[in-house]
């Protein structure tokens, strides 16, 4: 019968869902800052805002290594947004990101890149 | 009939609540104006479903498809209807000021729930593109209770498709077009939802109806003794327009058989 | 028997499900896309889709919580209205003294709509000390008159021959309820339970009056109280809509007939 069709769908889709989502959330964020030219930058402070409806709050902040990579554990926003910062410098864009479930596992699809200036 | 308040132990206060409604209330009679006018949309919206009735009542393919579309408003929320219309009604991004504007119909876009005068007829459009689908699945099962036999009958006879429609189907069809009024005239009594969300009085009471009165009054203002009166009016007045219906239409008519 | 402007019969229908089914459609595109909430002219094909309204409703509403409170309140509305609904309608298909006045007092209750009682209901709510609950919302709800009268009229088709059987065996008057009557009144219990259930998780103007707190709130409260914070600057509003109206949509395309049905019971008579 139709609901029982409906109901079994239903909760395999939920089921299946909440497995998937219990298996990658480990709340990493990951990316990677380069120069204005191109080149990594290494030791630069990268800072995690968190947007709640009506405010952006800043969370945690880290420093990049060698390769300009950075990397947050732990941060279980879904709506978010990460900056990186030369004191006196240039900084980057602060530019906002979603994920689809809070503590996924995200992957920066481009690096960030510190522009010139104060 | 009493003066009364959540913070004051009541007194009888006789007819005092009833005169400052009739003599010195402004709103009152605002909102029974606008109670009148959305009333005054039920005809507008039986006639509109009877011409759906007939259309999906001819013999064509997928009709059963029409007939869930259109009755699909039917069944939901009111409050997220209420959003939905009025998005669609915005003056800045609102899609109906698009489409008036691309065709031409107006020079610049209509403030509709902002402005005095189009606030009631917007909110009225909302509730008939609500309720035109109940309408029509009503009609639609009077209509196939007309036996085909007496149109064939008249076919036969030779009486033109107009004069089927006018001698026939018509009077057959008056229980479910009372019913339809009623429902038509009691949706408008109570209709709350639809109008707080999409205007919530209105500009100025422009949409207020008895119903968001009585809930300002009562919940809002605290002055329950006076909300109570205008429950009273309310309701007086349901009965009489129910009534005078009932008369109008010759006796008893819908509901359910009560000689047992 | 199909009739010579089939085609014009078509057109005119697509014409008229295209502006019933336009809201739906623009409510749906603008909570994938966020197209439209601010920018003009409007677009009428999606551009680029997106979940990510849906998530923010997840998170930054409590909303399952609104969910669970609409889902009790309305199980609770639905039991009751079966049990106190299919008693009366036995009742009424007994025969006693003043029956026909009891039935016309029913048929004059239909009359009183809901919202003219609104302020006894509070109070009588305010003094059993139920405001701001699960039964307090439930209360006035959990009987209709509609849904006595198809009860009554499914019982009344069953054969008396059947309940004076029962009643011979012995069977107590409840006990014939339970295993004679409602078994093959299946469709009216069925038809009940959906129109009780459509009302009470549609019911907005009784939780507005009777909730105090956020937490309490049902699905139609919670979604205006959205909408007075954020009013429409953000797309996921209208994800609240969506997922605030799929359940009963569902329920309905699941339901048609039986839904139908129980509406226009009052069309074929008289």
């Amino acid at each position: 019968m139709r609901y029982l069709v409906v109901l079994s769908a239903t909760t395999l889709l939920v089921a299946g869902w909440n497995v998937w989502v219990v298996l990658h959330s480990d709340g990493i964020v990951r990316g990677q800052v380069l120069e204005a030219d191109g080149h990594p930058a290494e030791g630069i402070t990268v800072t995690f805002w968190e947007k709640t409806l009506t405010t952006l709050e800043r969370r945690a902040s880290t420093q990049t290594d060698r390769d300009g990579r950075f990397l947050f554990v732990g941060q279980p926003a879904h709506h978010f947004a990460v900056q990186a910062e030369r004191p006196d410098d240039g900084a980057s864009p602060r530019t906002l990101y979603r994920r689809y479930f809070r503590s996924q596992n995200f992957v920066l699809a481009e690096p960030l890149r510190l522009g010139k200036g104060p | 009939m009493q003066t009364w308040s959540p913070f004051r132990p009541s007194r009888f206060a006789g007819v005092a609540h009833y005169e400052e409604l009739f003599f010195h209330d402004e709103v009152f009679w605002q909102s029974f104006w606008n109670t009148l006018s959305f009333m005054a949309s039920a005809p507008i919206a039986i006639a509109l479903a009877l011409v759906l009735a007939l259309l999906v009542n001819a013999h064509i393919r997928g009709r059963g498809v029409y007939r869930t579309i259109i009755f699909l408003s039917y069944p939901l929320m009111p409050v997220a209807v209420g959003i939905i219309w009025r998005w669609l009604y915005d003056e800045k991004v609102g899609l109906l000021n698009y489409l008036l504007l691309s065709l031409g119909l107006v020079e610049q876009r209509i403030a509709f729930l902002d402005s005095y005068q189009w606030a009631m007829p917007s909110v009225i459009v909302a509730a008939v593109w609500q309720i035109v689908g109940f309408f029509m699945v009503i009609l639609l099962a009077g209509l196939q209770n007309v036996p085909p036999s007496l149109l064939e009958a008249a076919a036969i006879d030779g009486a033109s498709a107009w004069q089927r429609f006018r001698r026939i189907t018509l009077p057959l069809l008056r229980p479910a077009m009372f019913l339809c009024l009623m429902l038509g005239i009691i949706n408008s009594f109570t209709s709350f939802d639809l109008i707080y969300v999409m205007t919530g009085g209105g500009p100025n009471h422009a949409t207020e109806v008895l119903i968001t009165y009585i809930y300002r009054s009562a919940f809002v203002l605290s002055k329950f003794d006076y909300a109570a009166a205008l429950t009273v009016v309310l309701f007086v007045f349901l009965l009489s327009l129910t009534w005078a219906a009932n008369r109008a239409t010759g006796g008893e008519a819908g509901a359910v058989d009560a000689a047992e | 028997m199909r009739p010579s402007n089939a085609v014009a019969v078509h057109a005119a229908l697509l014409i008229v499900s295209a502006a019933m089914l336009l809201p739906f459609y623009w409510v749906l595109k603008t909570s994938v896309t966020g197209e439209n909430i601010f920018q003009y002219p409007p677009t009428l094909l999606p551009r680029s889709i997106h979940p990510f309204y849906y998530v923010d409703v997840w998170y930054y509403v409590p909303f399952v919580r609104f969910v669970a409170n609409s889902v009790i309140v309305s199980v609770l509305v639905v039991v009751a209205n079966v049990v106190f609904n299919a008693l009366a309608a036995y009742a009424l298909t007994l025969a006693f003294r003043g029956k026909r006045l009891v039935i016309l007092l029913l048929l004059s209750c239909m009359l009183i709509p809901f919202q003219a009682t609104i302020i006894p209901a509070y109070l009588i709510t305010k003094e059993l000390g139920l405001l701001n609950s699960h039964l307090g919302i439930a209360l006035p709800l959990c009987s209709t008159i509609v849904c006595i009268f198809v009860f009554k009229a499914s019982f009344d088709a069953v054969p008396r021959s059947l309940i004076d059987a029962a009643r011979i065996d012995g069977l107590a008057e409840w006990r014939i309820i339970r295993h004679v009557m409602l078994p093959l009144s299946m469709s009216a219990l069925a038809t009940n339970v959906i129109l009780a259930f459509i009302w009470s998780w549609n019911s907005f103007l009784w939780p507005l009056i009777i909730i105090r707190n956020q937490e309490m709130q049902t699905l139609p409260l919670a979604l205006s109280t959205f909408l007075s914070y954020l009013e429409n600057t953000t797309g996921a509003l209208y994800a609240f809509c969506i997922m605030v109206l799929v359940p009963g949509i569902v329920l309905f395309l699941l339901e048609q007939r039986r839904f139908i049905e129980g509406l226009t019971s009052g069309a074929t008579k008289g």
